[in-house]
């Protein structure tokens, strides 16, 4: 019988393992980015600070005992002969064509409660805003002033008391053997100096112009607009300088707040050159693209009125000549991958009509799943 | 330190303890207990041993117990290990009465094994 305490403060295995574990969760995360970007959780989340992310790959495996190599027991009627057979072991399976309801039981998976910003950080690990150009009128610079260093000398309101005291101290403690303060001579004097940090940043305006119209169903807003959650979000993250202008449209165009842009629906037909019109002005009006480098972005189902089809072609050339670079999305229907509309589809005249095709990127999305690799191919690395 | 004091208290207590379980004609096995910090008592009980090996799965389960332990939601009051001897593990954060209530406790185990 005894009783004793040990020094534990060097066991570390729990917390080791625990980072082992989160690491292994992180690596899941990584490499199913792809359908945990259009999760509504996230993109509905409404600002709360972490979500159920579901990771499946995290499985852990264990023996099973086979249930058929037990023994198992029958009972008979009482009058069991020899050979008579007591009892039979329930089949296993009764599937009974499409309609009936499995009795199976699901896969468990693993729910990881990951922040949001932890999140963000690795989706948005390798994307930047490509063919940032130096402009001519930079932004305003931000200019901090930071007091990082000291010296011997400078203003009596810069004076830094606390490192005064130390010296007049040590000072005394060096002459008179005894540490104590008192008699300030100039050479305690210590003074608080600062640098100007000065950070330019060139400046850029991303404009998101989405179509609103009556064939944009659910599932493309949906698409859409979690796209443009993560855009705002990454530019928002990364950039200090960047400016988004949202413009939404259907028959006409309108500049539109970004509540308005997030939430609003309509209905009507699609003229995409009004958009592209409108994206023209505001650039002519507000963004010289001597001073800015402007991105516009663009989604849509393609279905454009036809006859616009020619205007929409001579206005996107038209951006692109005072543009960095010009992004075009295309919504499919869901679950329709592979299926390309012969005629009509914008993305299709655009591949073959525009002229600068290195500043275009144009992304096909049919798939929730297409959004993260979209998102890649506008702000990713190009090779 | 008072927990040095805590430890004397205990010791006298666990003398008492054994006093009462003789008298009442139990016969338990010689225990060493020890009284350890939270993490390793969250250990013990994660690993479902003491000092088993190094694994993932087993921080996955560390990670939730110690997450409701550090937000008051559960608390392991004692670890015990049926060997003869004994080993018994007291958190260090319960105070006297309560790891004196756990040795109590846990000594009347010994019917487990008859």
């Amino acid at each position: 019988m005894s009783i004793e305490r040990n020094d534990w403060s060097l066991q570390r295995k729990g917390i080791a393992d625990q980072e082992r574990h989160k690491e292994r969760v992180k690596e899941a995360i990584k490499k199913n980015l792809g359908s945990i970007v259009s999760n509504e959780a996230i993109i509905l989340s409404d600002g709360k600070r972490t979500v159920k992310v579901p990771i499946r790959s995290l499985d852990e495996y264990k023996f099973r005992f086979d249930h058929r190599k037990r023994k198992h027991v029958g009972q008979g009627g009482g009058k069991t002969k020899v050979g008579d057979v007591v009892g039979r072991e329930s089949q296993q399976g009764q599937g009974q064509g499409s309609g009936q309801p499995g009795n199976s039981g699901g896969a468990e998976y693993y729910e990881a409660d990951v922040n949001i910003d932890e999140l963000a950080a690795l989706i948005f690990e390798d994307l930047h805003l490509p063919f940032l150009e130096e402009k001519a009128k930079r932004a305003v610079p931000a200019q901090t002033t930071r007091f990082n260093e000291i010296r011997r000398t400078g203003i009596m309101s810069n004076l830094d008391k606390r490192r005064m005291i130390l010296e007049n101290i040590k000072r005394n403690a060096r002459q008179t053997n005894r540490a104590h303060f008192g008699g300030v001579k100039k050479e305690d004097l210590r003074f608080k100096s600062w640098e100007e940090d000065k950070r330019y940043e060139s400046n850029a305006v991303v404009m998101a112009l989405m179509d609103v119209s009556g064939s944009m169903g659910e599932f493309k807003k949906y698409i859409a607009r979690s796209f443009y959650f993560w855009m705002v979000r990454f530019l928002r993250t990364k950039y200090d300088n960047v400016e988004i202008v949202f413009i939404s449209h259907h028959t006409e165009a309108k500049e539109v707040n970004e509540e308005q842009f997030f939430t609003q629906g309509e209905s009507g037909g699609t003229v995409v050159s009004s958009a592209y019109q409108l994206a023209l002005e505001i650039i002519r009006e507000r963004y010289q693209p001597r001073d800015w480098n402007i991105y516009p972005f663009h989604f849509s189902d393609g279905d454009n009125y036809y006859s616009d089809n020619e205007e929409a072609v001579r206005l996107a050339n038209e951006l692109m000549t005072t543009c960095n670079l010009f992004g075009y999305g295309e919504i499919g229907e869901e679950g329709s991958s592979g299926y390309r509309r012969s005629s009509g589809a914008l993305l299709s005249i655009f591949n073959d009509r525009l002229k600068n095709k290195e500043r275009f990127v144009g992304v096909r999305i049919d798939d929730k799943e297409d959004v993260y690799p979209a998102l890649k191919q506008f702000f990713g690395d190009r090779v | 330190m008072a927990q040095d004091r805590d430890i004397k208290e205990l010791e006298k207590g666990l003398e008492r303890i054994w006093e009462i379980a003789k008298e009442f004609g139990l016969d338990p096995f010689p225990t060493r207990f020890e009284v350890v910090p939270a993490t390793v008592m969250y250990e013990i009980g994660s690993y479902a041993l003491p000092g088993r090996y190094s694994h993932w799965t087993f921080g996955k389960a560390y990670h939730r117990m110690k997450t409701m332990y550090d937000f008051g939601l559960s608390r392991i009051y004692e670890v015990v290990i049926n060997t003869n001897p004994s080993y018994g593990f007291l958190l260090e954060t319960n105070n006297p009465v309560q790891n004196k209530l756990v040795m109590a406790c846990a000594r009347p185990r010994r019917f487990l094994q008859k």
